[in-house]
């Protein structure tokens, strides 16, 4: 009889279990990342009788979650894939949209500024058509400097989003270390092995949070640890220690971050994940953008110049500059190597601009020879030394110091900044050159609308990238090729979602919980209480059966 | 198949949200009126839009560069007019005072009605147009064209210079918006020292009037000189045709402008405008697929057995 006590006993735990493991699924239905957890149950040892075996009820073995390690790794890279795509397709549209704004966008700008050079062809001598050109020339000006204002703005916001992706990634991987620690002591523990579920549990959401950001390979190890590594094989997560990355801006512009893992910079080896999607969406929508931009900025500067400075004002005095680009006008930026021993200057070159190319070049002596890479593409062009020598780059022309010594490297940057730094010269309506001859000084030609006519040419005249395309030409490449690669950006972003649903709705099915099938579980172990209660109910009146047959 | 409670509804919700933002789209559409609201829904139609509208931009200052000629030009036609009937005018009187019958007197007065008709001739040359600009005195358009030499009696000046000026009326074509007055009323021989040429050959409309004159007052009037009226006569006349021709010109590229101008703006239609039939049986599909997603999800998380517990 005591038997049937014990055996009703062990039913009774082993239902109270598994109905406190319910309870447990039930509670976590919500859970992000949870596995349901499941109470398996396995027979107690029987015990021998000259009859046979007698069944001594039931016990509880383990408790077991829903897991696959092949849907948990999917999961993961598909979450990395979409990070990655998300990202490159939310940052790109805030590009894709200042360049098509009618009011942010230059085209109209353009227009009306030429619209104004034709009111001053029309009119030369006219100082309220003049007046409307100056305002023009401020507005275009303007125009140029918002527009660049804007995507230095969005480089800002990337670089502040890749520093707080990678402060996150970083506190993921000190939990998961330290989770580590936790699930390595637990897995060896004394009072026998069993699966830490919860904590299990954490750790692979922590690891689904990284993937979000970026894209990790992991390997469980013996002692219940898991490893993490990113990029191409450098650990992040070791045991239960975690390295540390980390933001820094390269030594020629500090604008531009490189990104560093334990001091080491892996920039060109990470793969997937917000951090890559900002990276991509520097390096392939934002910095060709910016340097584009800047293309149309200095054609534009360089080419009306040339033209104005041949004409000859309402004073009858020469023209000058119209736009600045620099100190003095045409001063292209040049950023030395910190360890240079000579110096380098740059300028555009009105006979060469149509050669321009929206790139950074780098120019570099080896004792000899003076190499010039475009570092687009890395063309290198090579120049016979020593200096001091003047190279006819494409667009501008660099003119080098005597004391140009061997390894000296020299960054020039002919676009990059070229809107930011376009400024307005001319205030004064009379000292737009619109004439093409002068009586000389304080003798002009008012009529003379020669230069203004040249100046208005200049709208639809081929000029730009290799006298193939004009101002508008070059500004819709900038606008078709960010809008092509947002296209794009939106469409593997929306494909990258359907795959990650995929996976997730595949976990899901696996491990998530589901309410019926809880009710259910929750109606079998009630009744499977129920009897059991009843057997020790059963059990007591046994007993007392046999008590009443004594005492008689 | 199992299916979990939580990402079930996360599905219907993620249905919900697509519907939702494909509605906004069609309702941005609606509101905007244009089939593209930003370049990466159509890059290559992003691009022909840019250019289409710079290309309408362009053929409408075109149109207002011949508004401009047109006004000077019709205006410099009228002032040729002028001319041309004073020169008319001066041609009869000198033919009435070349007539041997006259008497001295009556050549004198012929010829004062002459130098007057001059006088009228040249305040036509240096008519100003609409904005203060000398309209015959070439580039140099606010310099005085002619004037009388005050110290060489007979001699004219012209202080213009050769030069006309074109306008843009289309990428490929230009159109003068005057003439220089050296090639209306001729080149003057100028002061110091200014000989007159004889009768005959005098190029210069004023100094050949000038010239008339003093003959008649002389009473030498040379034959010669009506020679010299009708050339001069001929030279107005002449640039008047080239007015009307270049006005003509006006007025054909206009219609050619206004032409390409439809055409473009056809095009820019076509790349940007929304097809509102399609548009709104769209919007009228996409509420209705929303609102079946809302209806049977809540009918959905009805289904529960705890319902029944």
């Amino acid at each position: 009889m005591s038997g049937i006590l014990g055996t009703a006993l062990s039913g009774l735990m082993a239902s109270q279990s598994s109905l406190s493991t319910i309870s447990h699924n039930i509670a976590n239905v919500n859970t992000d990342g949870y596995s349901r957890q499941r109470v398996e149950l396995s027979t107690n040892q029987a015990q021998f009788s000259g009859g046979g075996y007698i069944g001594q009820g039931v016990n509880v073995a383990t408790v077991s979650r829903s897991y696959d390690q092949f849907i948990t790794n999917q999961l993961t890279s598909s979450t990395s894939a979409f990070g990655e795509t998300n990202t490159l397709s939310t940052l790109a549209s805030q590009v894709d949209n200042i360049t098509s704004n009618e009011t942010t966008g230059l085209s109209s700008a353009l227009s009306s500024l030429f619209n104004a050079v034709n009111g001053i062809a029309n009119d030369p001598s006219s100082v309220p058509a003049r007046q409307v050109m100056i305002s023009e020339e401020t507005a275009i000006t303007k125009q140029f400097n918002g527009l660049s204002a804007q995507f230095e703005g969005l480089r800002n916001q990337t670089n502040k989003q890749m520093q707080g992706t990678v402060d996150d990634i970083n506190t993921y991987a000190d939990s998961i270390a330290t989770l580590n620690g936790k699930i390595a002591t637990d897995s060896s523990s004394t009072l026998g092995a069993q699966p830490p579920n919860d904590l299990l549990d954490q750790r692979d959401a922590l690891i689904a949070k990284i993937a979000e950001k970026i894209s990790v390979s992991t390997i469980a190890q013996q002692d219940g640890t898991i490893s993490v590594f990113i990029g191409q094989g450098q650990s992040l997560v070791l045991g239960a220690n975690s390295s540390k990355m980390s933001l820094a801006g390269s030594s020629t512009d500090p604008s531009h971050k490189e990104i560093f893992l334990a001091g080491q910079d892996i920039s060109n080896q990470i793969s997937g994940g917000e951090l890559s999607g900002a990276l991509k969406f520097r390096d392939q929508v934002l910095d060709p953008a910016q340097q584009q931009l800047g293309l149309v900025a200095a054609g534009f500067a360089v080419q009306f110049n040339a033209v104005h400075t041949t004409g000859f004002d309402l004073n009858g005095a020469a023209g000058t500059d119209m736009f600045s680009l620099g100190t003095p006008t045409l001063t292209v930026p040049v950023t030395p190597d910190p360890n240079n021993v000579g110096s380098v200057t740059a300028t555009y070159d009105p006979l060469t601009i149509s050669q321009l190319a929206p790139s950074d070049y780098q120019l570099n002596y080896d004792g000899s020879n003076f190499s010039l890479k475009r570092l687009t593409d890395n063309t290198v062009t090579t120049f016979a030394g020593p200096p001091p020598l003047t190279i006819a780059g494409p667009g501008f022309s660099i003119a080098t110091g005597a004391t140009v010594a061997a390894n000296d490297s020299f960054l020039i940057r002919p676009t990059f900044n070229a809107a930011q730094k376009m400024t307005a010269l001319i205030t004064d309506p009379v000292k737009i050159a619109a004439a093409g001859t002068t009586g000389g000084a304080g003798s002009p030609i008012p009529g003379d609308n020669t230069i203004a006519l040249s100046l208005a040419d200049l709208e639809k005249k081929p000029v730009l990238l290799g006298g193939k395309s004009t101002f508008n030409d070059a500004y819709g490449q900038l606008v078709s090729q960010v809008g092509t690669l947002t296209h794009s950006a939106k469409i593997s972003s929306s494909a990258q979602e359907a795959l990650l649903n995929q996976a997730k709705q595949t976990r899901e099915n696996l491990a998530g919980v589901n309410l019926d099938e809880e009710a259910a579980n929750l109606i079998k172990f009630q009744q499977s209480y129920q009897a059991a209660a009843k057997v020790v109910s059963v059990a007591s009146s046994l007993f007392d059966t046999l008590i009443g047959a004594i005492n008689r | 198949m199992r299916i979990s409670t939580s990402w079930s509804q996360q599905t219907a919700v993620n249905s919900m949200l697509d519907q939702q933002s494909r509605l906004l789209q069609t309702q941005l559409q609606l509101s905007t009126g244009k089939k593209l609201l930003t370049p990466s829904d159509d890059p290559a139609a992003a691009v022909r839009i840019i250019d289409l509208n710079q290309n309408i931009k362009q053929t409408e200052q075109y149109q207002s560069n011949i508004t401009t000629a047109r006004s000077r030009l019709t205006m410099e036609d009228g002032v040729l007019q002028g001319a041309t009937e004073i020169l008319q005018r001066i041609h009869e009187l000198g033919i009435q005072g070349l007539s041997g019958t006259n008497s001295p007197n009556a050549r004198i007065a012929t010829a004062t009605e002459m130098d007057e008709l001059n006088k009228q001739l040249m305040g036509l040359a240096n008519t100003k147009n609409s904005n203060g600009e000398y309209m015959f005195s070439g580039f140099k358009s606010t310099t005085l064209p002619f004037s009388k030499d005050a110290t060489n009696p007979g001699a004219y000046g012209y202080a213009g210079d050769t030069n006309s000026r074109p306008i843009q009326i289309d990428a490929a074509r230009q159109v003068t918006d005057g003439d220089p007055g050296s090639s209306v009323f001729g080149i003057p021989t100028g002061s110091s020292p200014a000989i007159v040429p004889s009768p005959g050959s005098i190029s210069n409309v004023f100094e050949a009037i000038d010239k008339f004159t003093t003959d008649l007052k002389a009473n030498t009037p040379n034959s010669a000189s009506l020679d010299d009226i009708s050339k001069a006569l001929d030279k107005v006349t002449l640039t008047r045709s080239s007015v009307g021709a270049r006005l003509n010109a006006l007025d054909n590229q206009e219609s050619i402008n206004s032409d390409a101008n439809l055409n473009t703006k056809t095009a820019l239609s076509a790349a940007e405008d929304l097809d509102y039939a399609e548009a709104i049986s769209r919007f009228s599909q996409q509420t209705a697929s929303l609102q079946a997603a809302q209806q049977t999800f809540t009918q959905v998380k009805k289904l529960s057995l705890f319902n029944y517990l």
